[in-house]
Order: structure tokens, then sequence, then C-alpha cells
């Protein structure tokens, strides 16, 4: 092993494998292509999503259902069946997340559809969610007295303030009620993950 | 055995004028990227313990959009990723590549142009996430217009690397040049792939996932570890003056790790929304790494039976057979960690933290400061300042990381015990991981005072300010000089 | 399908590759006088047997100094 063309060749074979088996084949298997926007709600949803990326929500959020004999994810309400391939067609990247320090919000659009709870959770955790240990996202909001009759849009926290959201807020929170991973046909079948 | 123990003397002299020039042929560089290392490791530093504090804490500094939780963090993995570990890996490279191969470093320039290429891309790449440009994609979070930087400053790198390679003198290629060279090709192959298919030309979001966790999981494995065992392999027996103990071992070591680490990866999505032959073949990779780190542990450990007293005296040989255990351990759990059924628990918890620092940190970086104490002295020609800051380096971030690793391993395994019981409240498994937090930001807090002990000694050694009385450690082995 | 098989192939290309490569490798001595090239880290100024590394203004115990033995 004293030629350098030896060891090339070798260490650009193995490497080669794994990139035509790890990189290329489901690159080749799912392709490319979608998640365009083409409507204007796709358009702040996306909006919504760029945001979430921005302020790295995937740092303690996954968006991924385990097979129901896996892990507890169904058990928990955080979907109705395992998420599958298909169910990311319309995203432009999976934000399928590594940590669960928060809650998986794969189908977070089902579970809480109230655009105020989200509006209030994101503005201060504490008041939705006592003893979260999420940073509260105050900076996508404005807080003021509170107005008769309120600004459109606007929340009152119940102690003669209000918050009002910002457009970015405003894409955020659209953009976690769209998350429905979750349509369609449960597919039973690929439930079968971790049964023994 | 043909050991030269009466030298002629003008050999002596031949080979330690060699040495020499090639030592100082790399001063500039060596100096100039660790410098960048050590500015990185201590911004990295910073960064790591806001975001630590944030997690006990989440009303610090939360009204700052660029301080906010989810930006500190990934700005903390990149500068130290990019910023420390790869820019100290790059300066380890060049310096142990140019020893072995006994060619003086020709182009220094370009190592000097490099080094800023690289700087400000990592600058541009953090202020990049701080600001809100973040991907989002793991790992790779710095904006995609700040990453072609990055790659012209390592296309510089790779020349230089390649070209030391073609001058080497004749005769033995040593395990630790294929090691490297291998890395010179093996890290930017990856990058590349992951930059195309994930930023610049994004393939559909679902094979995201894998491209993302291939190359997630081999920066560390085809970049960090060839790195960091190409240092072990050379610094061990340069340290104690004993070859390594098989050189058969070692070259089943190098194949089988090229073979399967190359494969690992998928591991980090079981469970997730892909195909089962794509998951199980990382998960047998995986446990097949058994095999390339069997052989080296066996090889490093009955390199050093024998001359474990060595540890007491030689700073270098501390640190690097603290990051070679750590190799060991970090693989054999990884192995477990990928198997499904320890999977299911473990994953999404604070134990995947635990386990990256102690590879990132046990291993990669523990490596890294070993072969700085060694090269540093040698291409200045001058003598660490002091010893006690040394020790304290030492002792801080080897108490520290291990606390760090011990405290979020059983937390994180207790955190994915308790998801796995559906009848927790999610608020209640959230407040049973806190003492375990504030025990890492502890042990951070010990991280960072031997941080800056290591930069204080780095900054003196740099400035010369060093002992009068201070003898070369380079010449610790000739009481007679 | 087109996945299994691509990936399937790939892997006893692969294999035979490694095969012949190893054959080849053995019988044109690439793995000759291996142990050889574990002492090329050593020259006439820091021999077999010299350590090379202490804290600074320290030295190592004489012990360690002694010439080194091969056991093997």
């Amino acid at each position: 092993m004293n030629r350098l063309a030896v060891i090339f060749i070798g260490f650009l074979i193995t490497f080669t494998s794994a990139w035509i088996g790890l990189a290329l084949v489901p690159t080749a298997h799912y392709g490319y292509g979608p998640g365009a926007a083409s409507s204007e709600s796709e358009a702040l949803v996306d909006r919504g999503r760029h945001v979430y990326m921005q302020n790295g929500c995937i740092y303690c959020h996954s968006q991924q259902v385990s097979p129901r004999n896996f892990r507890s994810d169904q058990a928990r309400n955080w979907g109705a069946r395992r998420t599958i391939a298909s169910d990311y067609r319309n995203d432009k990247i999976a934000l399928l997340g590594t940590m669960r320090t928060g809650p998986d919000l794969a189908n977070i659009g089902s579970r809480i559809p109230v655009a105020q709870w989200h509006y209030t959770h994101l503005y201060d955790p504490q008041i939705t969610s006592k003893g979260s240990i999420m940073p509260p996202f105050r900076f996508l909001f404005q807080r003021r007295k509170a107005s008769v009759p309120p600004e459109p849009g606007a929340f009152a926290l119940g102690n003669g303030d209000e918050i009002v959201p910002s457009p970015e807020a405003q894409a955020l929170v659209a953009y976690l009620l769209s998350l429905k991973h979750d349509l369609g046909e449960p597919p039973e079948a690929f439930e079968s993950l971790g049964k023994r | 055995m043909n050991l030269p123990q009466q030298a002629d003397p003008a050999a002596v002299a031949r080979s330690r004028a060699q040495r020499v020039e090639i030592d100082l042929s790399l001063r500039g560089p060596t100096v100039h990227w660790l410098s960048s290392a050590v500015f990185w490791l201590l911004a990295g530093t910073v960064f790591a313990l806001v975001s630590s504090h944030k997690m006990t804490n989440p009303e610090f500094v939360a009204n700052y959009p660029w301080l906010t939780f989810g930006r500190v963090r990934p700005a903390h993995l990149n500068a130290v990723v990019y910023g420390w570990l790869s820019a100290g890996s790059i300066a380890v490279a060049l310096w142990i590549l140019a020893r072995l191969c006994r060619a003086p470093l020709r182009h220094a320039w370009s190592l000097h142009v490099a080094a800023v290429l690289w700087n400000v891309g990592n600058l541009l790449g953090i202020l990049g996430i701080l600001s809100g440009r973040s991907t989002s994609i793991e790992w790779l979070e710095y904006p995609g217009d700040t990453t072609p930087w990055l790659i012209a400053a390592f296309a510089l790198v790779m020349w230089n690397g390649v070209d030391m390679l073609r001058r080497r003198a004749p005769g033995h290629l040593y395990v630790s040049q294929w090691y490297l060279f291998a890395a010179l090709f093996w890290f930017p192959m990856l990058y590349l792939t992951a930059q195309v298919l994930l930023i610049w030309k994004p393939v559909t979001a679902i094979a995201q996932g894998p491209v993302n966790w291939w190359f997630g999981h081999n920066v560390l494995g085809l970049w960090f570890t060839p790195v960091g065992l190409a240092s072990a392999y050379y610094l061990i027996p340069k340290v104690i003056g004993r070859p390594i103990h098989s050189y058969y071992l070692s070259a089943i070591g190098f194949w089988s790790l090229a073979f399967f680490y190359a494969w690992n990866g998928m591991h980090h999505l079981i469970g997730g929304p892909y195909p089962a032959w794509l998951i199980s073949a990382s998960v047998a990779a995986s446990v097949m790494m058994v095999v390339p780190v069997v052989t080296v542990g066996i090889n490093h450990h009955r390199t050093m039976v024998g001359h474990f007293s060595a540890l007491r005296w030689s700073p270098t040989l501390r640190f690097v057979v603290f990051g070679a255990m750590s190799y060991t351990l970090v693989s054999l759990q990884g192995s477990l960690t990928a198997l499904r059924g320890v999977n299911r628990v473990v994953h999404f918890t604070h134990y995947t933290i635990a386990h990256s620092h102690l590879g990132m940190y046990s291993f990669a970086t523990m490596m890294l400061f070993g072969s700085i104490y060694y090269i540093v002295p040698r291409v200045l020609e001058r003598e660490w300042p002091s010893a006690f800051l040394i020790r304290l380096h030492f002792w801080s971030v080897a108490i520290g990381i291990l606390s760090y690793v011990a405290a979020l391993t059983v937390g994180g395994i207790e955190q994915g015990f308790n998801l796995q019981n559906a009848d927790m409240p999610f608020l209640d498994i959230v407040r049973r991981t806190i003492p375990y937090l504030y025990l890492r930001t502890w042990a951070g807090i010990l991280i960072a005072i031997g941080h800056v002990a290591f930069a204080i000694s780095f900054i003196r050694v740099l400035r010369g300010r060093t002992r009068p009385e201070g003898e070369p450690t380079l010449l610790a082995a000739h009481p007679s000089t | 399908m087109f996945a299994t098989a691509l990936v399937f192939l790939t892997l006893v290309g692969i294999t035979i590759a490694a095969v012949l490569a190893f054959a080849w490798a053995a019988r044109s001595g690439q793995f000759r006088d291996l142990n050889a090239s574990a002492r090329v880290i050593f020259d006439p100024d820091e021999p077999e047997g010299e350590t090379t590394d202490a804290f600074p203004g320290e030295h190592p115990p004489a012990s360690s100094e002694k010439p080194f033995t091969d056991h093997r």
C-alpha cells in the first residue's frame, strides 16, 4: 500500500458505492419537483415556512409521526397514522426534525386549529403551556393598550393589553395551521415497523 | 531489530535540518489557520453557553430575534464544525502530510489566501444564520451564497495536500497519509453533493432527508474521523518512540472504515417516512463499524501498553489518548444506537446531543488539542508558556465533557422512556429534563474555563512571552542540547 | 424496483471490483513488508526509542527514556 493510485481508487470506489446507494438512488427515486406556491394562501404558507426556518423551530420540533407500535406518537394524538413519503409532496423542504424537546408538529394544523391559541402561545408560551421551555417570540408582535373596538387581527391578553401580530407572525401561524400530514387513506401496511 | 544505536552524527544533523525546514515552511499558514480556529472555538463556546442557558431560562435575551434559541444553536454548531474543527483539522492535516511526505510546503501564500476565504465564508455564514437566513438543514445551515467561499478555500487546501503527496520522498506511505489523502477528497465530495442536492438545486422535499443525514453523519465519519485517526497514528508512536503495534491491523482498519462508514447516516431516519431497505443499509453498516473501531482501538491500546506512564508527562499524549479512547466509546455507542430497538427510545432526545458531543468534542476536539500542543512549539520553535495552563485546560475540559455526556445521556434515556409512556403529559417530560439541562450548563462553564486557559496559552506562545528558562518541548528529549 | 435493482447491481459490482483489486494488490506486493512502513515516522535524529514530548520546562522521568525494546 505504497502507491497513491491504489489508495485513491480504493477510497473512491467505497465512497462512490455509498454515494450511489444513499444519495443518488433516493434522489432518483423521489426526483425533483414540487412545492411551488400557486395560490395566494399558499404564498402566505410559504412565507410562514420561511419564518419557521429562520427561527430554527426544527431544533426542538419534529414533523413526522412514527409507526403505531414503534413509538407513542399516535397514542399521544400527534397523528392518526404514521407519515409516509407522499405526505410531504407539497412541502418545499421536509422539516422532519431530530429533536422532541417540544411536541411533534406534523399535524398541528388538525390538532390545534385555533389561530388565537397559536398567537398567544408564540407571544408567551407560559400563558398556554405553563412550564414550557420554549422561548417567547415577542419580537414577532406589537403589544399595546387594548383599543375599543379592537384592531382587526389584534388579540386581547386579558389584562387590558392587546397584541398585534406582525406579518411574519401571521404567516407563521398560517403555516402551522396548514400542517396536516395525515390526509388520505391510512396505509395500514406501513404500520408494521416495530411489531415483533 | 536494527536500532540506530550509534547513529551517524552527519545523518542526525541532516535529518534534524530537514525536519526543521519542513516545520518552518509551515509556520505562517499553521499560525494563520490555528488562530482562526481558536477564534471560532471561543465564538462557538459563547454561542453554546447562551443556548444552553436559554434552555433553562427561556426569557434570557429573548427579545432580540438574532439571539433566539433557534438561531444561536445552529450558530454554535456551525462555528465549531466549520470554524474550529475544520480549520484546525486542515492545519493539522497539512502539517502531518508535510512531515510524512518529507516535503516542505511550497505555496504558503495559497494557504494564507485559503484561510482568509475560509474565515470570510464562516463569518458570512454565521451572520446569515443570526440574521435569519439559515437554510434550516441540520449541519448545513449556512446560506447557499456563503458556501462558495468555503469551497474555494478547500480547493486550495486540497491542491497543497496533493502537491505534497506527489513530491513525497520515495519509500513507504504511512497509515496517516492514507487517511489524510482520503479525507482531502471525501470532505469536498460530501460537501458538494449536499450543497447541490439540498441548497443550490434542492431535490424534492422528501428526498432531502437521506442526503442531509448522509452528509451529517459522514462529515464526522469521513472528515473529522480520518484526520483524528491520522493524528493518533502519527502522534502516539512519535511521542512514546515506539512504532504502531500492528501495521496489518491499520490496513484492515482503514479499508473497513472506508467501506462501512460511507454507508452510515440513514439510521437518523428510523421510524421516518422512508423505505426499510434504505434505513436497514445504514443500520447494517453502522453495526459493521465495530470492525474498524475495534481494530483501531486494539492497535492503539497495544501500542500504548507499557507506556501509560507517559500520560503523566506528555500533554499531547494526554489529549490524544483521551480522544482515542472516546473514539472507541462513541463508535460502539453509535453502533448500539443505530439498532431499531434502542433508537425507538433514545432518538429525538438529549441522548443524541450527548452522543454527538462525545464524537465531536471528546474525540475530535481533544485529538485536535493534542495535535496543536505538539505542532505549535515546532513550527514556532518556541515553548508553551505554562505547564499549569495546559493542566488546567486538560482537567477542566476532560471533567467538563465527561459530566456533559453523562448528564445528557442519563437525562436523554429517561426522557426517551417518558416519551414512550403516552400517559405522561408532555410538559411533565419537559419538566423532568430540566435538572439535566442545568447540569449541562455547568459542565459547559467548566469546558469554557478550559478554552480560556487554552486561548491564553495560545496567545502567549504566539506573542513569544515564554519563560526565559523554558526549554522547547521538541528538545525535551535531548537534555544535552 | 429500479432502486432495489440498482443498489443490488452496485453491490455486486463493487464486491467483484474489491475481490479483483485485492487479488491484484496481493500479487503485486502491496502488502509485502507492511511492518517496515510503521517505522518511517522515525529518523536518525528522532530515532525509535526516543520520546518527543513533555510539559514545558519539565523532563520525562529518566526511566521512560530507556532504549526501546521490542517484545514481539
